[in-house]
């Protein structure tokens, strides 16, 4: 039995997914979507954030979503995944129906769109207010914005994701290795602190470090 | 059977039959363009490559030489338009091909770039094939375009798979239909639930602690449900000390996956590899193997090799699984009482085939969870084992049958699952055959909730706000009379209100349940009631039952949460109380 309940865990998936997208480039600035919105209206309102896996795409396009709809944007929103890059023709009749300048089409995974739908798109995208997209390559669109991670900016994640300054200052030293073992890529890095901190065991065969999570068994008490 | 009964099995029938038949006309479709696709934008490609390496080289007179251009629906595309002149065993010839790609592509700078090199009036190499002197080209090599030919390769998987499924389909609805017809005969004739007999003695392999000090009270009558028991002394959940024996009969278990199955899908996944593989290797090795050359180490022998070794790794494995059809089949029958959380059962193991080859046998059950997190397009599934013992192990397998009991720990976790999260119970079959590939068998179960459970009673203890109406104005605030539940009880408590002045339509108070943990959330409203136009301020009482499952519980991916909501419609304040609903009132952690 584990002293550290799913729902207690620093690293479960809701405490991730409320982090705020930050640009290492920039950490403090605060005004990242203002900035790219009026580069995405310079560009044409149309344009892709690209960046590898794990790298906060999805993330800054929730974030460009939130502020197009408080600026009155109707946001049709389509997700692809590796395993299902299906549009479901429910979802093709929503995003085909009612198509006009105040509508901006926000598509996480562009390049899982298959050539025919890109196609179908293109020819949509004309009677609509803009578009958005991730991508992990150059290619279809202009580029909007380049992600990239760094090893300050895991550990400004993780610093705001632990509440207490003793354990992060004892798992802090370990994680520019999670950051290199995982290539940069922060949702893995995040995954393997959860089961750290739950106490699972890793995939993979680790070399060396072990976050010590005394701390965090406590606070399950 | 009546003869509604038949007419209504052969109008399904014909019914299914129409849709196999769409079915394997729609695959086959996809599977013979992704074939002739991928034959004609990369086999033949890469064919005339090779057969161009033997042509003869001249110098070609280029007459024209443009980038043209090709609009479509989907844009315009650019080919290099180019003619030239070349003599040939002394006669002159006229040529139009700069490589092997067919059709136009996107990219003009590169397009353009080709065209400066060759103006016209120019001369550059060309090749052209002796034995037909009119076919020519000025680049003879590999390209870009090849890579034009992996687009088929998804045609190819839609349509084999989906052909692969059909033929499977059948055996597969057959298998369910016997699983569910022997599931619903047992259940008919089931047997009403006993308590433990008292001279039941529990497997050693479970552990203590499970049931150390828990007291179990027998239902007042046969498969009460609602039976209500009275509650521990010490509060703790009123799980049976010793687990109570299923009723006898049998559910017969069918492995997850079928081996003659994976055995014909890794042989069609095999053969279209290897096949393409070995053709494309055929003719590049083409002189070599016709005796008119030794140069077997060149670039193409390297880049061939990783291809060539997923091949064989693709022939092994089709080996391996062939051989394991050979193996002993187990086969696996369960009590149709259980299996039930807190129960043990009956479990008869059986060998058919040659049992005798087997050095070890091993039937364990698992218990465990499964989280599914979704971001960006990215899919990943987390499993954490919460629950492992060892039911069987032989060793030296001398026979082909026995039985065993299986005990489902309580407290622990009925089989449950939601988008992302999972409870999922298993019997794994392992058998250890020496120099042979071994028996590994996995038969899925569907653990229930206990039917003979006692039930707790819970006194009130109100939770949550207190007074007559909340001190922020514009906000809700719930009192429940008790936060501790059993599973499929009713939840009663009051919401009070103030609107401070701003107009809202209703106060909506929701149950519902949650997951927290390493997978993406489920959330699940399970019951709703609202007060319309309310007034400034004001209170209301409402019940809402719970269901029966999912229980309160943690383990290491999933914690569900059972939560009152009451709300300020549309817009306005949220206030949540956290409940749980499980046996004893108690949250269970595995």
């Amino acid at each position: 039995m584990n002293s550290l309940r799913p729902s207690e865990n620093p690293f479960r998936t809701s405490r991730v997914e409320s982090l705020r997208y930050a640009d290492p480039d920039e950490p403090t600035s605060c005004d990242i979507e203002d900035r790219l919105l009026e580069r995405w209206v310079r560009l044409g309102r149309r344009a892709a954030l690209v960046g590898p896996k794990g790298h906060g795409k999805t993330t800054l396009l929730e974030q460009l979503e939130h502020r197009l709809e408080g600026k009155g944007y109707e946001i049709r929103r389509l997700r692809f995944r590796t395993e299902d890059a299906s549009l479901p023709s429910t979802g093709r009749r929503r995003m085909a129906t009612g198509l006009h300048g105040g509508v901006v089409i926000s598509i996480d995974g562009l390049e899982l769109l298959g050539p025919w739908a890109w196609w179908r798109l293109r020819r949509a995208w004309t009677r609509v207010g803009g578009l958005l997209a991730t991508v992990h390559r150059r290619g279809r669109l202009p580029v909007l914005h380049v992600h990239k991670t760094t090893p300050e900016l895991l550990r400004s994640l993780v610093h705001q994701l632990l509440d207490d300054e003793a354990t992060f200052r004892r798992i802090d030293r370990g994680l520019g290795q999670l950051f290199e073992r995982h290539e940069g890529n922060i949702r893995k890095c995040l995954h393997e602190l959860y089961d750290q901190f739950a106490g699972k065991p890793p995939h993979h065969s680790s070399s060396g470090w072990k976050p010590n999570c005394e701390a965090s068994s406590n606070r399950s008490s | 059977m009546s003869r509604r009964k038949r007419m209504a099995q052969g109008a399904s029938g014909s019914e299914s039959k129409f849709g196999g038949c769409i079915g394997y006309g729609f695959f086959g479709i996809f599977a013979l363009a992704g074939l002739g696709a991928f034959v004609g934008l990369f086999v033949m490609p890469v064919l005339k490559i090779v057969d161009a390496r033997s042509w003869t080289e001249t110098r070609c007179s280029i007459t024209s030489s443009h980038v043209e251009s090709v609009s479509s629906d989907d844009g315009t595309t650019y080919r290099v338009a180019i003619k030239y002149t070349y003599q040939a065993d002394g006669t002159s010839y006229t040529g139009d091909r700069y490589d092997w790609s067919s059709g136009s592509s996107s990219g003009y700078d590169g397009k353009r770039a080709v065209v400066d090199s060759m103006p016209e009036g120019s001369t550059v190499a060309c090749f052209y094939d002796p034995d037909m002197p009119s076919e020519s080209v000025i680049r003879r090599g590999a390209g870009w375009f090849l890579l034009w030919g992996l687009f088929a390769l998804p045609f190819m998987a839609v349509g084999f798979g989906g052909l692969f499924f059909l033929i499977k389909a059948p055996a597969i609805t057959r298998k369910a239909s016997r699983m569910a017809e022997a599931e619903r005969s047992a259940r008919v004739h089931r047997p009403s639930p006993r308590p433990a007999s008292t001279g039941f003695t529990a497997s050693p392999s479970v552990s203590e602690a499970n049931r150390g000090g828990l007291s179990f009270q027998p239902p007042s009558s046969p498969g009460a449900f609602n039976t209500t028991a009275q509650p521990a002394d010490d509060g703790r959940p009123t799980w049976p000390d010793h687990p109570p024996m299923a009723p006898a009969g049998q559910i017969d278990l069918e492995p997850n996956v079928s081996r003659t199955g994976k055995l014909i899908g890794a042989l069609i996944f095999s053969a279209i590899w290897n096949g393409l593989i070995g053709l494309m290797i055929w003719k590049v090795f083409e002189d070599v193997f016709a005796g008119r050359s030794d140069d077997w180490l060149r670039f193409e022998t390297f880049f061939f090799i990783p291809f060539v070794l997923i091949g064989l790794l693709l022939i092994l494995f089709v080996i391996h699984t062939f051989l394991s059809l050979f193996n002993p089949v187990a086969h696996l029958q369960l009590g149709t009482g259980g299996p039930e959380v807190g129960t043990r059962f009956p479990m008869q193991w059986r060998l058919t085939g040659s049992s005798g080859r087997l050095r070890s046998l091993v039937i364990r059950i698992e218990g465990r969870e499964s989280a599914t997190y979704r971001r960006g397009t990215n899919t990943t599934t987390d499993r954490h084992t919460f629950y492992e013992e060892e039911l069987v192990r032989i060793e030296p397998v001398r026979v082909s049958q026995g039985s065993s009991e299986v005990i489902l720990p309580a407290p622990s976790l009925p089989t449950w699952s939601s988008n992302n999260n999972k409870i999922q119970w298993r019997l794994l079959v392992q058998g250890d055959i020496p120099f042979w590939p071994d028996v590994s068998e996995d038969f899925p179960i569907e653990v229930s909730p206990p039917a003979h459970l006692g039930r707790r009673q819970f006194g009130p203890s109100p939770v949550g706000s207190k007074g007559d109406e909340p001190e922020v104005p514009g906000s809700v605030e719930i009192e429940l009379d008790r936060i501790v539940f059993e599973p499929g009880e009713v939840v009663e408590g009051t919401v009070r209100w103030s609107t401070g002045g701003q107009p809202a339509e209703s106060v909506l108070i929701s149950l519902l349940w949650h997951t927290e943990g390493k997978g993406t959330e489920d959330t699940e409203t399970v019951a709703q009631t609202r007060v319309d136009t309310p007034s400034d301020h004001g209170e209301h009482r409402f019940a809402l039952q719970l269901e029966s499952q999912p229980w309160s519980f943690s383990g290491t991916l999933v914690s569900v949460q059972w939560i009152v909501e009451a709300s300020l419609e549309p817009n306005g304040d949220l206030h949540r109380v956290v409940l749980i609903s499980a046996p004893g009132g108690q949250e269970v952690r595995v």
